[in-house]
């Protein structure tokens, strides 16, 4: 028999088995990312897996007889990674242990022996395992839980510093800047001069005092110029007050004077007016001079039993009654002006609720021709002029469902939205209501024009011009249909961008009018500057028509002046024929008012 | 391109005058040729159905069974066509630093492993 042959194996299909399943097992020790070596009990290397031979980067066929110790790498600071008496004991001792390999990149690892105990004697199997990810967390968890313990302990600090800021604040009683009495200090005292009305006749007066324009102080000069000023005026109120009375500083411009004890408010009303004297002194100031003023309100009240707030409350309500006052800058308080207070806090209520819940409407009062066709106009409508009547336009009016109470006065909505600045809001909402009324329809006339109010705070916000143009295009609308009537009374504060603005708007056709025209300090010096189509004359001038000769002059010259500019004259509050009539001989060709219809949907 | 003469049959091999052992696919020596034992001492009859592994270095031997089981399993092998340079146990229990040269040939009745060994001279260093 050939020795080539296959030979007979005696070992039989077992062995063959046992065969497979030991190839499997080391191919799978072999793909384990752990790191295997078995080494006999003098530690000499008689298997290893392939993780072990990177580990040490070195092959296995390198490795096998050898002593495992000068295989291992080194620790982080160049010593071995196991101690000789741990292969030494390895056979008979198991154990762990955890080395640094490195420490930037962090490189760590777990090694931990076995001894095959069923042998004798016995190898040991040795596992080493990375653990480089699993410190790195443990240190980023350490790190994150000190960091969190510096910011528990921070904000304890912080916390325990507020309340001790609370608590030396709560002990200061005079302002820094001034050196009057405070917020604190002055409840103090009206809280004594209150008790002390029980104990004596007379009233007890407190004037709230609030400097006008204190904030251009502050913008254009600095907070430097604006301190200087503030202790100027508590000097000045200081020395202009009676012996009994105090003087404290609420804060920012807010000064409160507690007048001790008077007979009435028209004493009150005398002290604020020597007061206001006083202050209104020119005041020179690093090369500037100014000349303060402000504004007073008054409250007064014999009852000691009255509440310190409500009292200031109430000075505080007639001191904006008073700077919202064209005439005065004294307000004394009474029910009149809280009632006034009340009616412009329940406006400013509605107005809000009204945009939030887009509760408005448009109410359009008709703007007709009132001239004989052969006047002379320069009406929109050139060739078709005729004092027939007949509607060339509407003005569109914002009118407010109120949910509660009686309606809300057109003239007062639009001051406190102007006053709030929620009229960029309500303005935004009245010119999409408008233009959607502009978009071409069957029943309008081709000379039919809306005339749409806006604020000057709509004209001065940057792109107004641009995104109204915009719309007008997306919405085909013909410009030249639209007017935008500007309140020649509510005066441009930033003159140069809403001149822009208004000037970009007619180069593509849209048309200008002045509103409320003559109503003004500076009529005339607006016609100069603005760029304009038309006035419109207001309705003061059309009811003083042949009651007040002067006012008719009046009229009668404004008409004249802007027909030679070439402007369309419009004529408010038209309520009677001979109005019509004396305006049609004056030569205004337009006119608007309850003669020719009021305001209500358009037709 | 290059003409790669084809490994020599295990026959020539056992012919040959290099030392030369033959083993089962269970890694059982089933013949040795004169050279092998003229240069380590081993007679066939002595040798014949033991394991290879008995002419290697214990330190050797687990992963030689191992490598030879994963083979049985795979059919893959990263020893065979390669020279290893191990220490071969002689039968007087004396070793010799040889290069091993191991081929693998399927045969009717299963794997047949031969390999060539080529003694060293002494102090040559041993790969395992």
């Amino acid at each position: 028999m050939s020795p080539f042959a296959a030979q007979e194996v005696n070992e039989g299909p077992m062995v063959q088995e046992l065969r497979r399943v030991l190839g499997r097992l080391e191919t799978a020790l072999s793909a384990i990312s752990d790191a295997l070596v078995i080494t006999d009990d003098q530690g000499l290397v008689i298997w290893c897996n392939q993780s072990f031979d990177r580990f040490i980067n070195q092959p296995r066929m390198l490795s096998l007889g050898r002593p495992i110790l000068p295989l291992l790498p080194r620790d982080h600071q160049g010593e071995p990674l196991l101690a000789a008496h741990v292969i030494a004991t390895a056979s008979r001792l198991p154990g762990s242990t955890t080395v640094l390999l490195q420490r930037q990149p962090l490189q760590a690892c777990e090694i931990e022996w076995r001894p095959v105990d069923s042998e004798e004697p016995a190898p040991v199997i040795f596992c080493i395992r990375d653990i480089s990810s699993r410190i790195s967390n443990q240190e980023l968890r350490a790190t994150a839980e000190r960091i969190e313990q510096q910011r528990q302990n921070s904000d304890r600090l912080n916390r325990e510093l507020q309340q001790q800021q609370l608590a030396l604040a709560n002990l200061v009683r005079e302002c820094s800047v001034t050196g009057l009495p405070n917020r604190r200090g002055l409840r103090e005292r009206l809280d004594l001069a209150l008790e002390q009305l029980s104990q004596r006749d007379g009233l007890l007066g407190v004037l709230f005092c609030d400097l006008d324009h204190f904030k251009d102080v502050n913008d254009m000069h600095g907070h430097q110029v604006g301190d200087a000023l503030l202790i100027e005026i508590s000097k000045r109120l200081q020395e202009s007050l009676p012996a009994d009375a105090t003087v404290s500083r609420l804060g920012g411009d807010e000064f409160v004077v507690l007048t001790g004890r008077i007979r009435d408010g028209s004493e009150a009303l005398a002290i604020a007016r020597k007061l206001q004297q006083r202050i209104g002194e020119p005041w020179l100031m690093h090369g500037h001079h100014f000349t303060p003023s402000m504004s007073v309100g008054i409250a007064v009240t014999d009852d000691p039993a009255a509440e310190a707030e409500e009292l200031l409350r109430r000075a505080d309500v007639a001191m904006y009654h008073a700077k919202r006052s064209r005439n005065e800058s004294i307000a004394l308080h009474d029910t009149s002006i809280e009632a006034r207070f009340s009616a412009s806090r329940r406006v400013h209520q509605e107005l809000r609720r009204a945009i939030l819940n887009q509760n408005l409407s448009l109410a359009y009062q008709p703007i007709v021709s009132i001239q004989d066709h052969a006047a002379r106009c320069n009406s929109h409508e050139s060739d078709s002029a005729s004092g027939d009547g007949r509607i060339l336009g509407h003005e569109a009016l914002v009118r407010l469902r109120p949910e509660q109470g009686l309606p809300i006065d057109s003239e007062q909505l639009i001051l406190e939205a102007e006053r709030t600045g929620m009229v960029l809001e309500l303005g935004s909402w009245v010119i999409n209501e408008g233009l959607r009324q502009l978009q071409p329809h069957p029943q309008r006339p081709d000379h039919w024009s809306l005339a749409i109010n806006i604020s000057p705070l709509q004209l001065e916000q940057s792109g107004f011009a641009g995104g109204l143009l915009q719309k007008i295009e997306a919405m085909a609308i013909d410009p030249r249909r639209l007017v935008l009537e500007l309140t020649e009374t509510r005066i441009l504060k930033d003159t140069k961008t809403g001149i822009e603005a208004l000037a970009s708007l007619r180069d593509h056709g849209v048309r200008v009018h002045l509103d409320d025209f003559g109503t003004g300090y500076a009529s005339y010096s607006w016609l100069a500057r603005l760029p304009i189509d038309g006035i419109k004359i207001d309705r003061e001038f059309t009811a003083a028509l042949g009651r007040d000769s002067r006012r008719e002059r009046m009229t009668s010259s404004m008409i004249r002046l802007g027909l030679d500019l070439g402007l369309e004259v419009v004529a408010e509050g038209i309520e009677t024929e001979q109005q019509r009539l004396a305006l049609q001989a004056m030569g205004c060709c337009l006119g608007q008012g309850h003669l020719f219809g009021r305001p209500g949907e358009l037709p | 391109m290059t003409d790669q003469a084809p490994p020599p049959s295990l026959e020539a091999l056992q012919n040959g005058d290099r030392p030369f052992v033959l083993a089962d696919q269970n890694g059982v020596v089933v013949a040795i040729n004169r050279a092998f034992h003229q240069t380590y001492g081993w007679t066939e009859d002595v040798l014949k159905g033991q394991p290879l592994s008995v002419i290697l270095p214990e330190s050797f031997r687990m992963s030689h069974q191992l490598g030879f089981s994963r083979f049985q399993a795979t059919e893959i092998s990263t020893m065979l066509a390669h020279p290893l340079r191990l220490k071969t146990i002689c039968q007087d229990g004396s070793e010799i630093v040889s290069d091993h040269f191991i081929v693998a040939e399927k045969q009717q009745g299963g794997w047949m492993f031969g390999a060539t060994l080529t003694p060293l001279p002494p102090g040559t260093p041993a790969d395992a």
